[in-house]
Formats: C-alpha cells, structure tokens, sequence
C-alpha cells in the first residue's frame, strides 16, 4: 500500500509539473563582448605580471677610461607583453623612454655624482643643460618576438625596431615595437632580449646607480 | 560512551576558525600580491563618432583657436577588485622612428597636454566596471592652423616600490589626441633615403622619410624586391602613422637570398593628400612618392662553391664539345 501511494505522489507531482514546463517561455540569452584591452605589461613564465620589474646591466670597475656596462630588456622571467585585443585597428607602438623626463640621470644616492643617459657625445658631457655625461642605446634589433597566448596568431606586420642612442631633446623616445595597421586585430606579443648599453664616464665613482624607464603602448 | 555532542561542537569550531583564517588571508594580504595590472584596466574614447571608426581607439577633433572641447574617456577595470589609476595628459613627441611618443607625466606641458584639464586624474574604477571620466580642452585663441597631438595617459597608481640598483620599469597606455586647426594645411612627404642594412643577421631594407605637413599623416609603405628586376622576390606593406615635421623611417626584415642575386627594390610611400580631410577622414586623395634602388647580394659559400662546380661543368662540356668538332674537321 505504501508503495502504491508513493507511485501515485510522483505520477501527481509530474503532471503538476507538465503545464508549469509547457508555461516556461524560451529563454533567450544575450552575451556583448567588447574590445579588450590594448597593454603593455611585463609578466613572468605563466603570463603573470611582474610586480616591481628592474633589470641591471653588467657591474663595472672603477676605472680612468670611458666603459660601457651592457644589459638585456626581457628575460625569459620578465618578458615585455604587449596585448591588442582588438582595440587599436589603425596601428599601436610600443616606445621606452626615462621615466623621469628628458633632463634626468642615474642617480647614485650615496655619492650624488651622477651620471648622463642621454648625452649626445656619449661619455663626454655635450652641449645639453647638465654637466655630466653618460649615453644609454637601446637595442631592439637583438630581440626575439613571439606570439603570446593566441594559438594562431602570427607576427606578421610587427616589427621590432633598429638601435638607436638617447640624445636630449632629440630621440627622447624610443620604437621598440611597431603593430601596423595590417598586423592582425586581435594578437598578443611577447619580446625578450633588448639590448641595452650604457656608456659610463671615466672615474665614476664607486656606489649602486638607479633609473628608471617607462614603456608606453600607444594607440595610432 | 562517546559524547557527540561536544564532538559536533568542536567540529563546528575548528570549522570556524579555518575560515576565518583563510578570510583573514585573503582580506589582509598586502596589496601588492593583488595588485591589478596592466592588462586589466583600459582607457577607450567614451563618445566615438560614426563617421570616423578612428574615434573608436583615439581622440580626433577639429576644433577653431578659442573652441573648448568637452568629452569622456571610458574607464574599465576587468578584475575582481577596485582600483586606483592615474589618469593624465602629456605633450605629443616624435619616437626614433617619427611614429607618435609621449611625454613623461614629469616632463612640463606646453602644447595638447597643456590644454586638456581632466576632471579626476586620480579616480578609483570598482571592480569589473567602467566609468566615464570627463575632460575639456581649451584650444588657444592665438593657435596656428595645422595638426596638433597629445597623450591621453593611463597608468595603475602605484605605491612607491623599494629602491632596488638597476633599471626599475614601469608601463602605461596611451590614447592618442588629435586636433586639427583648419586653415593653411599642407600635407607633403618625401622618400628621401633607401638603405639595404644587415643588424645582428636581420636583413633590412631602411626607407627613411621626412613628413614636410603641418599635420601628421597615415602612410602606407610598400617595399617590393624583384630578382634581376623581373621576378618577384619581396613583398611587404606598413601602415603607420608619422607626426608633422618628423624625419622618420621604418624597417622591412626580407630573408637573405643563399643564392644571391641583383635586386630591384622599389619603395613607395601613399598618404591623403586631401588637405581639407582630418585624420581618418571620409574623403581621401591618395598620392603615391616612389624610391628605387638595386642592391647585390653575394651568395654564402656553399652556394658560391656550387655555383662555381656548375659553371666549371658546364665549360668543361662546352670545352669537349668545341674540341671533339675542331678534331673531326
């Protein structure tokens, strides 16, 4: 009897249930997806980004003569990334520059005798505002491009760039990476091995210098 | 006999306190392991115009000395937390490579970054929404008729890092702006060198230009190479865009010809010459400028040597042939 009366309150709930489902209107869903995000980022192995990025060049002897300590701008811990997930159409490039504007040096906190970054005649002090000297040269014709997380995707159209020195008020910025406007709409890049040089003035003295660069993708 | 009671009551704290540890962790874990970055904020023009698609990524206007322009610039934060941002304008410089640079946020602002006034430089978007920031810009009443650029700059506000030697980097996002004054516009560009360059083995050709306009130009240019001037050897097109006044180049990697070769490399440059047509605009007038140059590429050993095998062969068949119908004479 009891198994009877469980049967009938199942077959009771399931044609309760027949109407409610036939009354259940279609249910469209709607999903946007917008353009991503145009960036620029330096991550590690798995495409997380670095928190605090630095990198140094080869450590130096004090020394009566000009030297130059040289540098690698992407490793394969701190790869430059570069994301145009549909936002930049018409083209995007990716320059470096000092973050502290034009008219600033290596900073040695300790000794305060610093030294140029973008001093036209290289060791020697040129005819630039300050007295000191120092010429940095980024080289992006030494690096390696790959495409990042797109499967598919090729690097057709984008150019890493040709070495060039800083010099004030004259290349300020530099082309690392150029996206024509015929690379591909949706694409992710990943750049190692940027040379960096830096020529050091003649009897610098001893201490730790510091500066910083900043990395700028701008959309054409 | 066991107490179940005092058991379930124990369960239910130990319960407790590890999520209450575990909460603990993930609202009081310094910043900086969960900090946004780059990729999850962006900055788009908020109001683009249909009529010119450019206005979806960068800021075009034509605007007249003493107009005041009042727009948006769309914020968007994709991850799970709120985040705070700098939001700000620079003056426009050429790269290296004449395509358009910005200034630092340092760096003192004389032109476009001096014009634009933003609202809130330093807004804080909520997580995984977007948010409109307002900006005006006040053209001068004393401006020249020509092309004008700025920076519409974004970048996470970050705390001060430690002062680690070295090179300490930081990146950002720029939006470009764009502001033609009419009036006496000029566009002209010249091809005025052709390089062939070889850099850490990359095989280039170098097209150097100079952009003679009052305003910036968006320029095709095409390197083609054709073996001994006839058969088709390279070909690639860059679309890119060179400030007003700036001497510019671009770079072509071609693949080095083991067999080596004389090669006609012509370049060619097309931009709008419409000068009523602003950036992007609806009504070009294309014009080409043309550059040739031919270069020789020596063939690498091992081609030479062959080469060398073949051409030895081939007299000395030539050689037998003339000899064995000299002797039957």
């Amino acid at each position: 009897m009891n198994f009877f009366s469980k049967i009938l309150k199942v077959i009771i709930v399931i044609l309760l249930l027949i109407p409610i489902a036939k009354a259940v209107p279609n249910v469209s869903f709607t999903q946007q997806i917008n353009a991503g995000i145009l960036s620029v980022d330096v991550v590690g192995g798995s495409f997380n980004s670095v928190a605090t990025p630095s990198f140094s060049l080869s450590p130096l002897s004090l020394s009566i003569v000009c030297q130059t300590a040289t540098g690698t701008l992407g490793t394969p811990t701190q790869k430059i990334y570069v994301q145009n997930p549909g936002q930049a159409n018409y083209g995007w490039v990716v320059n470096i520059s000092a973050t502290n504007g034009n008219t600033s040096a290596w900073v040695n906190q300790s000794a305060g005798a610093n030294y140029d970054y973008n001093d036209g005649s290289g060791c020697a002090d040129g005819p630039d505002a300050d007295s000191i000297g120092g010429q940095m040269t980024i080289n992006p014709s030494t690096g390696a491009l790959t495409t990042g997380q797109c499967t598919g995707c090729t690097t057709t159209g984008v150019t890493l760039g040709s070495s060039a020195p800083f010099v004030q008020g004259t290349t300020d910025s530099i082309t690392i990476l150029t996206g024509s406007a015929g690379s591909e709409d949706i694409a992710d890049y990943l750049i190692t091995g940027i040379g960096v040089s830096q020529s050091v003035p003649a009897s610098q003295p001893v201490a730790n210098y510091k500066m910083d660069l900043t990395i700028t993708v701008i959309s054409l | 006999m066991r107490n179940f009671k005092s058991e379930k009551i124990k369960i239910l704290n130990s319960f407790l306190i590890l999520t209450l540890i575990f909460l603990g962790f993930v609202f009081f874990t310094p910043n900086t392991a969960r900090a946004v970055s780059a990729g999850q904020i962006s900055a788009v023009p908020a109001n683009p115009r249909p009529e010119n698609p450019r206005t979806t990524s960068i800021f075009v206007y034509t605007a007249k000395p003493g107009d005041i322009i009042k727009d948006e610039v769309l914020l968007s934060n994709i991850s799970p937390q709120e985040s705070k941002v700098n939001l700000y304008a620079t003056d426009s410089i050429p790269s290296n490579t004449g395509t358009p640079s910005c200034e630092q946020e340092l760096d003192t602002r004389d032109e476009v970054g001096h014009w634009i006034n933003i609202d809130n430089g330093l807004p804080f978007i909520p997580a995984e929404s977007s948010m409109r920031a307002p900006f005006n810009i006040e053209i001068p009443k004393d401006v020249k008729s020509g092309e004008y650029n700025g920076c519409m700059i974004l970048q996470v506000a970050e705390p001060p890092t430690t002062e680690n030697p070295g090179i300490s980097l930081k990146t950002r996002l720029a939006l470009r702006v764009v502001i033609l004054i009419p009036g006496e516009i000029h566009k002209d560009l010249e091809i005025t060198k052709v390089t062939p360059l070889v850099e850490n083995s990359r095989y280039l050709i170098k097209p150097e230009l100079e952009n003679k306009s009052n305003v910036s130009l968006d320029t095709d240019i095409t390197v083609t190479m054709k073996s001994f001037g006839l058969f088709d050897y390279y070909s690639n097109t860059l679309k890119t865009s060179f400030l007003r006044d700036a001497k510019a180049f671009s770079i072509f990697d071609f693949k080095y010809s083991e067999w080596g070769g004389i090669f006609k490399v012509d370049v060619s440059a097309k931009y709008d010459s419409n000068p009523a047509n602003e950036l992007n605009g609806a009504n070009p007038e294309y014009k080409t400028k043309t550059n040739t140059i031919w270069i020789l590429m020596w063939p690498d050993f091992l081609h030479l040597a062959i080469m060398c095998g073949i051409f030895a062969i081939l007299l000395i068949i030539v050689d037998r042939y003339f000899y064995k119908k000299i002797t039957k004479k």
